[in-house]
């Protein structure tokens, strides 16, 4: 032993504890925040009804009896709020998942759905399916032109920005900003085609705003699978994202199929942020912000740290639409403002840290 | 035994042949040395004996098969590979990242066996790790992080390892430790073949030494053989003298062997 060996603390036992805490205190505020986002609104339902109507409509039918609740508070919190506070819920977990994956992906902290223009595209695709009447015709047309749109966005992205599967930073950003520019073009020439339709217009202007007000439960079930799936699929290639971060040719040494899996990552991180853009438009720095909160937790490992972020990423964004909807009432607040106020000084600060060489996050 | 051969083999990339006409047999359970000038084709002849690039002319195989016919997931269990750049940058556990070397050995949907768990501590172990274990990667020292990585390759099981430089950024106890660990490694019948530029460090630990020079092998033997005056004045372009130490070793010592240059240097320092 040439090495002086410094008095440490064990690493992992330290990680493990930190961990179960993470989780069991996401899980707590997750469900603190969705019953508080259902209970304060323009009127307050008391916390105690909200969870009777809302576990009468979860379980099987008749195991929870409503006595004594009025009809319109049931009507309010199951059909008004408690889809906007699920997706919400849906698009923070989205969100952060793909971003989460995408750091991995191209090894780089600053990597997330809004920066290198992925949810550009994905609102680029609703907007054509709005335009072109597809969107009013079938359900289905919204999300599936948002995912087209932001695979094609992160494609881009990966072609223009990686070299020998290294992306060094500043050639994503500049990347990202250049896509983000170009894409917003075409979106507002995109919009100027249809401004003698008002309301299509109108409809389209307010939507990538980016909000999750006045959402209903087909938008739930819309978003829903794209989500689950994405998630899950995530977990399933999280030991070969860990082993990605080693480097390219060690992980295809260590026998990751690298093409393959970048691929699939790829097309699974566009399908996230196609979900989310369909039902809320462009939502910025979730994607960014929540997987570095979640890796001080946990560590860089992605089978922990994807249904971490996953559940951050839903607890942050019901509980800033709840922010959106109280902070200045009667009037509500966009969504993207309040994630933007919290996330851009964020990034900025991971910005200066990268400069200052401080590592990697 | 694992028999890995080069028949004839090259790689071409943009019209340039950056290895050819390579033809090797990295012999079961020694320690083959890689030696030659910076961009000679070292590290495209470890590309290709673990069949990370496909050969533009030739084969390479394993026990007679063709690399290109064994898959990823295969090749990876009996063939290790470290590149020179691997990165550690990431605040994973000693222990987590020697386990990445089972990933070869689990299915997609498999977590890790007792085996599999067993095979990360016996490779730790091997590696002189157990006590960092649990630290963090990104707390090591250099001589630390190259003994992980090396675990991690032990972890694999694969009879074969492929080191790129492995003491390239190490200073000189570090050096000498994996160095050490790697000639005990094919004591015990693990195959061992390694990109080095200290040709003294190849004479002292090699079974063998192949000499590259601009993408040509031009000789393969023991290192008395391969690494002689002449040898290393064509390829290295250096006057290469053998000087003896105080216990009898015998080591070379390299000089530009420029008549000129050494005399007017000699000149400034009067």
């Amino acid at each position: 032993m040439r090495e002086l060996t410094l008095p440490h603390q064990r690493s992992d036992l330290v990680r493990l504890r930190r961990a179960v805490l993470y989780f069991a205190a996401v899980t707590i505020a997750l469900i603190c925040a969705v019953i508080a986002g259902i209970a304060i609104s323009s009127t307050w339902i008391e916390p105690g009804v909200v969870v009777r109507v809302m576990v009468r409509h979860l379980l099987p039918g008749g195991w929870v009896k409503l006595n004594g609740i009025r009809e319109a508070d049931e009507v309010v919190v199951w059909l008004i709020r408690a889809p906007r506070v699920f997706v919400a819920g849906l698009v923070g977990a989205a969100l952060a998942t793909a971003g989460a994956q995408m750091q991995g992906l191209f090894e780089n902290p600053l990597a997330s759905p809004d920066i290198v223009g992925t949810s550009a595209g994905g609102a680029l695709g609703a907007v054509m399916a709005m335009v072109t009447g597809f969107a009013a015709i079938s359900v289905f047309a919204l999300p599936l032109f948002s995912f087209v749109g932001a695979g094609v966005a992160l494609f881009l992205i990966y072609l223009l920005a990686t070299r020998h599967g290294r992306t060094p930073i500043a050639t994503l950003l500049l990347a990202g900003v250049a896509l983000n520019a170009l894409i917003g073009a075409v979106t507002s020439f995109v919009v100027s085609l249809a401004w003698r339709r008002y309301e299509v217009a109108q409809e389209i202007t307010f939507w990538l705003l980016g909000g999750v007000d006045s959402r209903t439960w087909t938008h739930v079930r819309l978003a829903a699978p794209c989500v689950g799936v994405g998630i899950i699929v995530a977990i399933i290639y999280a030991r070969d994202l860990d082993i990605l971060l080693s480097g390219e040719e060690t992980a295809r040494a260590l026998g990751v199929e690298v093409e393959h899996v970048k691929r699939l990552i790829l097309v699974n991180a566009a399908l996230l942020t196609g979900a989310a853009v369909a039902v809320s438009g462009v939502l910025g720095f979730v994607g960014l912000v929540v997987p570095h909160i979640a890796r001080l937790f946990i560590g860089p490992g992605h089978r922990k740290l994807i249904p971490a972020s996953a559940l951050a990423g839903a607890t942050f964004l019901i509980l800033a639409d709840l922010l959106a909807r109280t902070v200045n009432r009667p009037e509500e607040l966009r969504l993207g403002i309040i994630t933007a106020v919290f996330g851009a000084p964020f990034f900025l600060y991971l910005l200066t840290r990268q400069r200052r060489g401080a590592g990697y996050w | 035994m694992s028999g890995l051969k080069l028949h004839q083999a090259g790689i071409e990339v943009d019209g340039r042949w950056l290895v050819r006409g390579a033809t090797l047999e990295v012999r079961a359970g020694s320690l083959t040395a890689l030696v030659g000038p910076n961009g000679s084709g070292k590290t495209t002849l470890l590309r290709l004996l673990a069949g990370l690039w496909p050969p533009s002319e030739g084969q390479a195989t394993l026990d007679g098969r063709d690399l290109q016919f064994i898959s990823r997931r295969h090749l990876a269990q009996r063939i290790a590979f470290v590149p020179q750049d691997t990165h550690l940058s990431f605040e994973f556990t000693v222990r987590e990242v020697v386990a990445m070397g089972r990933h070869p050995h689990l299915g997609r949907f498999e977590r890790e066996r007792k085996i599999d768990r067993d095979c990360v501590e016996a490779a730790m172990r091997r590696a002189d790790l157990t006590h960092l274990a649990d630290r963090l990667v990104t707390e090591l020292s250099g001589g630390e992080r190259q003994r992980v990585i090396l675990a991690r390759c032990l972890a694999t099981g694969a009879g074969v390892m492929l080191l790129d430089e492995p003491t390239s950024s190490l200073d000189i106890a570090h050096t000498l430790d994996v160095l050490d660990l790697c000639r005990s490694l094919t004591d015990e019948g693990q195959t061992v073949a390694m990109a080095l530029h200290d040709l003294n460090a190849a004479m002292r630990y090699a079974h063998q030494v192949t000499l590259i020079h601009d993408g040509l092998l031009v000789g393969s033997g023991s290192p008395t053989e391969v690494i002689t005056a002449t040898t290393v004045k064509t390829v290295f372009g250096v006057r290469a003298e053998r000087a003896l130490t105080g216990n009898g070793e015998s080591l070379w010592l390299f000089t530009r062997g420029d008549e000129a240059r050494d005399r007017g240097r000699h000149q400034l320092h009067t």
